[in-house]
């Protein structure tokens, strides 16, 4: 088992390599360097740039080197957490993330939590009563879930609050927490206002989870096995949970792996609807703006999130099913 | 001197399945008992009820199948209950399940779970059916279990996988865990089918040896004539979901009544047999579940098929001596043990 981890980390080292040098490659795409960018930048809000403060920030930035030195000057500043600059928030990449950062960590692990919480008992619940009336209405209220657009219900769920409870939607903050430090008090409001994103989010994953977690426990639960543990006298609640349970969860072990990188990605147009301030906006306008120290730095994330979470569900799967080799 | 009471005596059992297609008489009016340290044997081609019954024994028939009428009294150690009466979810019943009735499985491959231990399972069994076992004197019965059954160092293999393990140690583990409970009726369900034919003697040697060693009745399951005559000592042959014809497997096999006994037993294969002799099949397969033919359920196959008679109505059973009878018109005058009855009017929802 530990020299199965090991392997996998040594192999990502290569992985992410490659990834990197992929994502240095799309930096470079655009026509032009990073100055000439700036001074566009500069010049479509009215400022003037003469090339020779020009030519100095080339010097400055070691935008006249080599190509392959400049690839290893980025990388070796993304490893010691210089992420760069962004050209359109005028400030350096690392400080332009960092508070979003954490909102959407806060938002997915809170909405990933919201739909193992719901869709574990309602899936299980459905499969073990297949065919009851209780299945029939959450297979009804979960394809309904997979079927509504999030941001559409994003909005439906926006218009029913404000209309009936008044109050501020949109965002993760009341007005008077909007700018403020954090605080017990500011924490506080964010968990106040966070559930609406949640359901938006969580909803159709939920129903996703629901829909996969049944069919493999139906599945499951048809097994010679399961007859057999029911043959030796168990419980039924005992043995469905310690054998075809144990079996039909892995579909929740490899989810996680998504995870990650949806953390970044994920809930992009959910997030502009509710107007949150989380990753995913950012990420869509530095790409359409061409800020690419941004964008790639994103890149970079997304990629590097993937691995790292298709390793932890692989781990999660090699403990939870001894059939999965190592070797 | 009064007969002892048998250890299970199942009446006019009906086990029907409720599908969207119509309902499955699986089990039809059966009637049997097992007595005391007996091995009974019922033999059947597939899909004659066979596995059906024994679920039906244990209280395990998955919907939309059901008990629907009939009994099944036990005389177990918490009295003379009749299962067919209880509900499969009480806990009488859920505790006479495994550790006073247990079943071995057909498939020993996928009837354990892949991803518990052996040790895993098999203590789960013990510590079930002994509340005030600790874990670890358990682990140390499952051991002395595991050896009981021939497996070669228990101490190594409690802490195996299913899937490291070989198809007949598979099966020793299944016997390993129906035996710990000590049972007083052992089911086995076809339990050398799915294994080769040179484990399939050992198992079968070891289920003899545990059977003499232990005491326990044992009702074996198999479609196998040969196993039959190896291991029983009475023979019950269901065809369609009732009995055909039971009796000592000295009745059965040396003056079989029934026709389809006798087709049975033709079709076995022999090494002592005139080389190059076809071997006899059985004309046709079984009915169709959903459109059985009138009257007696085997009149469609049968060689000595009467128009009138045997598609009019069900036979009733038959004596033939004082151990053995049979369902069939051909004994016509005998002594009439059970009349036919008709199945009962039932809808899925009982």
């Amino acid at each position: 088992m530990v020299t199965y981890i090991v392997r996998r980390v040594l192999l990502m080292i290569p992985t992410i390599f490659l990834i990197s040098i992929l994502t240095f490659f799309v930096i470079e795409l655009p026509p032009g360097d990073f100055a000439s960018r700036y001074a566009e930048a500069l010049q479509a809000q009215g400022l003037d740039f003469d090339d020779e403060v020009l030519e100095g920030f080339r010097e400055l930035y070691h935008l006249n080197d080599p190509t392959i030195i400049r690839y290893f000057k980025w990388i070796g500043g993304f490893l010691t957490g210089d992420l760069g600059y962004s050209i359109e928030h005028r400030r350096p990449v690392a400080e332009v993330l960092g508070e979003r950062m954490v909102l959407t960590v806060v938002l997915s692990l809170v909405s990933l939590l919201f739909t193992w919480v719901v869709s574990f008992p309602i899936g299980v619940y459905s499969a073990v009563r297949q065919y009851s009336f209780g299945d029939y209405f959450w297979t009804v209220i979960g394809f309904l879930g997979l079927a509504i657009p999030n941001f559409l219900l994003a909005l439906v769920l926006m218009f029913v609050i404000s209309k009936y409870f008044g109050g501020a939607i949109g965002g993760l903050f009341s007005r008077e927490y909007q700018d403020a430090a954090w605080s017990i008090g500011k924490v506080l409001d964010l968990f106040r206002n966070i559930w609406i994103p949640v359901i938006v989010v969580g909803t159709a994953s939920t129903a996703g989870l629901i829909r996969v977690l049944r069919a493999n426990l139906l599945d499951e639960l048809k097994r010679p096995y399961v007859e057999l543990a029911r043959a030796k006298g168990l419980t039924e609640r005992k043995l469905i949970i310690k054998y075809p349970l144990r079996i039909a969860i892995n579909p929740f072990l490899s989810s996680v792996g998504w995870v990650l990188p949806g953390l970044i990605s994920g809930a992009v147009i959910t997030a502009i609807v509710l107007d949150l301030p989380t990753a995913g906006p950012l990420y869509l306008r530095s790409i359409r703006a061409e800020d690419m120290s941004l964008a790639g730095t994103f890149m970079m994330f997304l990629a590097m999130l993937t691995v790292v979470g298709t390793l932890i569900s692989d781990i999660l799967l090699a403990i939870a099913d001894p059939r999965i080799r190592y070797d | 001197m009064a007969p002892e009471r048998p250890l299970l005596e199942v009446n006019d059992l009906r086990t029907y399945f409720f599908t969207s297609l119509g309902t499955v008489r699986a089990v039809d009016g059966l009637s049997f008992s097992v007595p005391l340290q007996r091995i009974v044997g019922i033999v059947g081609e597939s899909g004659c009820g066979k596995s059906v019954a024994a679920r039906s024994i244990l209280g395990i028939i998955p919907p939309p199948g059901r008990v629907v009428s009939g009994s099944m009294h036990f005389d177990g150690d918490q009295g003379l209950l009749d299962l067919a009466a209880l509900d499969p979810h009480d806990e009488v019943y859920r505790k006479t399940r495994g550790k006073e009735i247990s079943m071995i499985f057909q498939e020993p491959m996928s009837a354990l779970s892949p991803v518990h231990t052996v040790g895993d399972q098999l203590v789960e069994a013990l510590m079930l059916y002994d509340e005030q076992l600790t874990k670890e004197d358990a682990r140390d019965r499952c051991i002395g279990l595991l050896r009981q059954v021939g497996i070669p160092s228990p101490e190594t293999l409690i802490d195996a996988y299913i899937f490291e393990l070989s198809g007949g140690m598979r099966q020793r583990v299944l016997v390993a865990m129906a035996i710990s409970g000590e049972p007083k009726l052992l089911i086995a369900d076809e339990p050398t089918t799915a294994i080769d034919v040179t484990i399939q003697a050992k198992v079968l040697d070891l289920l003899r040896h545990l059977h003499e060693e232990k005491r326990m009745s044992m009702l074996f399951i198999t479609h196998n004539m040969g196993v039959i005559a190896e291991l029983a000592h009475e023979v019950i042959v269901m065809y369609l979901g009732t009995v055909a014809e039971q009796g000592s497997v000295n009745d059965i096999f040396d003056n079989p009544q029934h026709p389809y006994t006798q087709a049975l037993l033709e079709s076995i294969p022999g090494i002592g047999v005139e080389p190059k002799t076809t071997l006899q099949a059985i004309e046709g397969s079984v009915p169709d579940p959903y459109r059985r033919p009138p009257g007696c359920p085997f009149s469609n196959r049968c060689p000595s098929f009467k128009a009138g008679t045997c598609d009019a109505a069900l036979p009733p059973l038959y004596r033939v001596s004082e151990s053995q009878t049979a369902r069939c018109f051909l004994l016509e005058g005998n002594e009439v043990v059970a009349e036919a009855a008709p199945p009962p009017e039932v809808s899925a929802d009982g």
